[in-house]
């Protein structure tokens, strides 16, 4: 009996080396980062020193002592506004690319597990949504059901989500018949539990490291939506919008610099973290290579 | 016969994870012209890495000492022009795993050609009359027809004697065949060792192969160097290491192989224990802990590599090793 | 000689020739192939463009014909488009008004959409292929020095710019170019395709720089390259982030492969191992990106063209958007799907003509 397990166990996928890619010096920088605008997201009630929507006296404030990166055309101070604005960006990046991960998921392994025609017809819809680039699909999606933070979220899920089913698809048809779960099989595991001990973490790899660097790609989705004015909608601090705004007093370049360095910022943060994640979770690359015999 | 590549002392130390580890410590061997020497050995044992260091092909980091002469130069001391000089043109080389070892992009026939037109500046007709020599010579069928084609439409025995042909396309003098037969089926080996036997005979190639395979050694080489834990542990003309090896661990080697006359009930027999990694450390000579014969100078004195006074070459105190079973059974 | 030495040495087999498909053959029935699977998409595109027109609430007759129509124009709109009769029929109408090139007359500018597109196309064509250019080159070179010294220096600043490029918001990057190249520099133009001064040269394809040079105006050329420069280059800056990344990682990949030393075995020149071996097995793996990389590069237009004030399909599509002109956002969306899979299409060729093994699937 345990020699199966142990054969069992020295063939099954071993589990992702999640802790080994935040020990890598990018990783630990994007952690980092990330924790960081989180903690942010959290305490900018208590942290910001005024309210992001009161507007002042002071319009096109330079930065100075009591506003640290300057005030608006109306007069709000800018850093109260940027640290506000994490509490838009970080929870609504996360809640789409979570959402587009569990639809795609969801409907990528149907596909690779059913095949025949329910495969060919989700693979038929997500070449339909490839078709468009994400910013004209969404852009069209927000215009019809018109422009709010709520809107774009669900046009960028709806952008998302077929990359998610591709990856997965793609997992689970080269994982079902793999010669490891066939070999857990003989040795008399059920099918359910082959579908879960060897299908499932080889699945979750790859979804996982796309998920992290997809977080980036929401964010500047986001953004760039809320910069057309078909995400965020006035006076909602967002960062997007708040550069937009920007554009059009530029002189005042304190208005679109500092939240756009606070995109750039995190973006980088989780492509950093992406990185690391993939290079830790990917047994082929290791920098040292054994010699061969 | 004259030796054509005399390599003295090769010792390789690769970058590993915890620092510099030596893979092939000390190895000697000859090949002599128009001869095929046969280099034996488990995995681990540090035949490839010898050959890979000939050419200089070892991974980035690796750090080689000793001589390896031929045509007047030290190979090991090449580089740059000289090194491109000696590489397909003086001495070809076929990889073990057919199935990856030719570019699946490119087609045979540029395969072929490109270093052949590189080293020798033939015009392209008539490399491509030479490249079809080579191919009627590994008698591929149709060779017209294979110019066109790609690696993944052949089968890895025909890839390797695509390879094959590749390697010795440019009339090299000698030819390292690393495992040539090793990811074939029995069936195609015997035809790649055909292939290499002809070639010898014909056009008087020198051939160092590399190979685990007892048998394919019996069938085809003329001397034979085993190896063991990065050094050679003995060599000698085939029949004397088939008929009395005097290290032990040919004998033991020899021992393993099951005779197909023996009675059904003739039990296995093993080598106990497993060839150390190289990261391992031994005092004294490399496979003691593994020999039947071990005396206690075999624990703390390396075994120098020697010639007996009746020319065969072994690194082992114990003589004559005691005549062991396989002996007996032939 | 042993019995294993003496014997046949090759099986007999039927000549190469015979047994498989010649090349030629294979590629243009792998062809073939694609360019049905193109046709289906195209249709499928306006089955999409043509559904999401009909979810938009409103009367479009009304939208189109502005304030006070009469009945009969009314009645003439609704014929045309085929308003009363069942939405199948609907979507057949509007497939061939498609076909005939009529797109429907745009609310914002009241010209046909046809010739809106006419009109804004060519601004954008020479933007994105200007920046695709640049990627290209940039991300590909970049990508296979990076790769060449790993792990040295080189690599990780290349690295660290890379992930810079696919970081950055392409619209904070457009607006800090443009605000320091321009404002505080002075040294490129602020936007626009052509300084106010310059007229614009006679119409052949509608791109400023080849019509100039096609009709021999060197000056408007140069003013219209040193336009087209800035917005050029952060339109590239994703797509070349990219790049670099992809190529970094499939050359390391090849690199590693037996085939590659054993063609250094053959003794030929590393130059030649890199840029025909080693970079032509690695394409497969980049040329996978570059509809990703055109994808982002007309992402970005919009982005860029609204912030360098270029009067591109981008910013036309961006005003349609926002002002529910029907007729025009259905034709940007059809012309861009049409554009990008017609992109990925060419991607699957050179996918089949780069990598022999593909023609068999």
């Amino acid at each position: 009996m345990s020699t199966t397990l142990a054969v069992e166990r020295s063939l099954r996928f071993r589990r992702p080396r999640v802790t080994k890619a935040l020990r890598r010096p990018l990783g630990v920088v994007g952690a980092t980062i990330v924790a960081g605008w989180l903690l942010i997201a959290v305490v900018a009630p208590l942290i910001a020193p005024s309210d992001p929507l009161a507007t002042g006296t002071v319009l096109f404030g330079a930065p100075s002592s009591s506003h640290l990166f300057g005030t608006d055309e109306l007069g709000r101070d800018v850093l109260s506004r940027v640290l506000y604005g994490a509490r838009v960006t970080l929870p609504l990046s996360m809640l789409l690319v979570a959402l587009s991960l569990v639809i795609g998921s969801l409907l990528g392994a149907v596909a690779g597990y059913a095949g025949g025609w329910l495969d060919s017809v989700i693979m038929r819809v997500t070449d339909l949504v490839f078709a468009f680039p994400a910013i004209v699909l969404a852009m069209v999606v927000t215009a019809v059901l018109g422009p709010s933070l709520r809107n774009a979220v669900i046009a960028l899920v709806i952008v998302q989500w077929p990359a998610y089913a591709r990856v997965v698809r793609g997992q689970v048809l080269s994982t079902r018949d793999s010669d490891y779960v066939n070999a857990s099989r003989l040795l008399g595991a059920s099918s359910r539990r082959a579908l879960f001990t060897d299908v499932m973490p080889n699945v979750f790899g790859p979804v996982v490291v796309y998920a992290a660097v997809d977080l980036g790609n929401a964010v500047l989705l986001l953004s760039g939506l809320s910069f057309l004015g078909l995400g965020a909608q006035p006076p909602t601090a967002e960062w997007g919008s708040m550069v937009s705004t920007g554009t059009q007093y530029f002189q005042n370049w304190w208005m679109s610099t500092f939240p756009g360095l606070a995109i750039f910022s995190i973006v980088l943060a989780f492509n950093f973290l992406g990185d690391s994640l993939r290079d830790a979770l990917d047994p082929r690359r290791i920098t040292t290579r054994e010699p061969k015999p | 016969m004259t030796p054509i590549l005399e390599v003295e002392g090769l010792r390789v130390q690769l970058q590993g994870r915890r620092g510099r580890v030596t893979v092939v410590d000390g190895a000697d061997f000859t090949l002599r012209e128009g001869e095929i020497l046969g280099v034996a050995g488990e995995s681990g044992s540090g035949k490839t890495l010898s050959m890979l260091s000939l050419l200089g092909l070892l991974p980035a980091g690796a750090v080689v000492e000793g001589r390896a002469m031929f045509g007047g130069q030290d190979l090991l001391a090449l580089q740059g022009r000289a090194l491109r000089d000696v590489r397909g043109a003086q001495i070809g080389m076929v990889f073990q795993d057919p199935m990856t070892s030719l570019h699946p992009m490119v087609t045979i026939g540029r395969a072929l050609t490109e270093h052949l037109r590189f080293h020798t500046k033939m015009k392209k007709a008539e490399a491509r009359r030479r490249a079809i020599e080579l191919l009627e010579e590994v008698r591929m069928p149709d060779p017209e027809g294979c110019l066109r084609a790609y690696p993944h439409q052949f089968s890895g025995g025909m890839r390797q004697r695509l390879a094959i042909a590749v390697a010795l396309v440019c009339k090299p003098k000698i030819l390292i065949a690393d495992e040539p037969t090793t990811a074939l089926d029995v069936t195609v080996q015997a035809g790649i060792v055909r292939l290499l036997d002809r070639l010898r005979r014909e056009t008087g190639l020198s051939v160092l192969m590399i190979t685990h395979d007892l048998g394919v050694l019996s069938a085809i080489a003329d001397r034979i160097s085993v190896m063991y834990a990065g050094r050679v542990i003995e060599t000698g003309v085939k029949r004397d290491i088939l008929r009395a090896p005097r290290h032990p661990y040919t004998a033991g080697l020899l021992d393993a192989l099951p005779h197909p006359e023996a009675p059904a009930d003739t039990p296995l027999l093993t080598i106990a224990g497993a060839p150390p990694s190289a990261n391992d450390v031994i005092s004294g000579c490399k496979f003691h802990p593994r020999c039947r014969f071990a005396q206690d100078s075999c624990r703390t004195e390396v075994p120098s590599f020697v010639t007996a006074a009746d020319g065969r070459e072994f690194a082992c105190p114990v003589d004559p090793l005691p005549a062991t079973r396989a002996e007996v059974v032939r | 000689m042993s019995e294993l030495t003496a014997g046949p040495e090759a099986p007999a087999v039927l000549p190469v020739g015979r047994q498989r498909k010649l090349p030629s053959r294979g590629l243009a029935r792998f062809l073939g192939r694609r360019l049905v699977a193109l046709v289906f998409l195209s249709l499928g595109i306006t089955l999409v463009a043509f559904v999401l027109t009909q979810l938009v609430p409103g009367n479009p007759a009304l939208a189109q014909l502005g304030q006070n129509p009469t009945p009969a124009q009314i009645a003439t709109f609704n014929e045309h488009y085929g308003l009363d009769k069942p939405v199948p029929e609907q979507y057949a109408l509007y497939l061939w008004h498609l076909v005939h090139g009529d797109l429907g007359q745009s609310q914002q500018t009241h010209n046909s959409v046809t010739h809106d597109l006419g009109q804004f196309i060519p601004a954008t064509a020479e933007l994105a292929l200007l920046a695709i250019f640049i990627a290209g080159v940039f991300g590909l070179g970049f990508g296979l020095i990076a790769a060449l010294r790993r792990d040295k220096s080189t690599d990780y600043v290349l690295r660290i710019f890379s992930l810079g490029g696919v970081s950055v918001p392409t619209f904070w990057l457009a607006l800090i170019s443009l605000y320091l190249v321009f404002f505080k520099l002075g040294i490129a133009p602020g936007g626009d395709r052509l300084d106010p001064a310059v007229a614009a040269p006679p119409h052949v394809t509608g791109m400023y720089t080849l019509d100039a040079l096609l009709a021999g105006q060197l000056s408007t050329f140069w003013n219209a390259l040193e336009h087209l420069f800035l917005p050029a280059i952060v339109l590239a800056a994703y797509s070349m982030g990219l790049l670099m990344r992809y190529t970094r990682s499939a050359v390391l990949d090849v690199l590693d492969q037996d085939y590659i030393r054993a063609t250094r075995a053959k003794g030929l020149p590393e130059h030649t191992i890199i840029l025909r071996h080693v970079l032509r097995a690695a394409m497969p793996a980049i040329i996978t990106v570059i509809g990703l990389a055109f994808a982002s590069v007309m992402t970005g237009a919009v982005l860029v063209e609204s912030i360098f004030s270029w009067p591109g399909i981008g910013q036309y599509g961006y005003r349609a958007a926002t002002q529910l002109d029907l007729p025009a956002i259905m034709g940007v969306s059809i012309f861009v799907a049409i554009v990008y899979i017609t992109v990925n299409f060419i991607v699957d060729v050179l996918y089949g003509i780069i990598d022999p093994r593909i023609r068999v699937t």
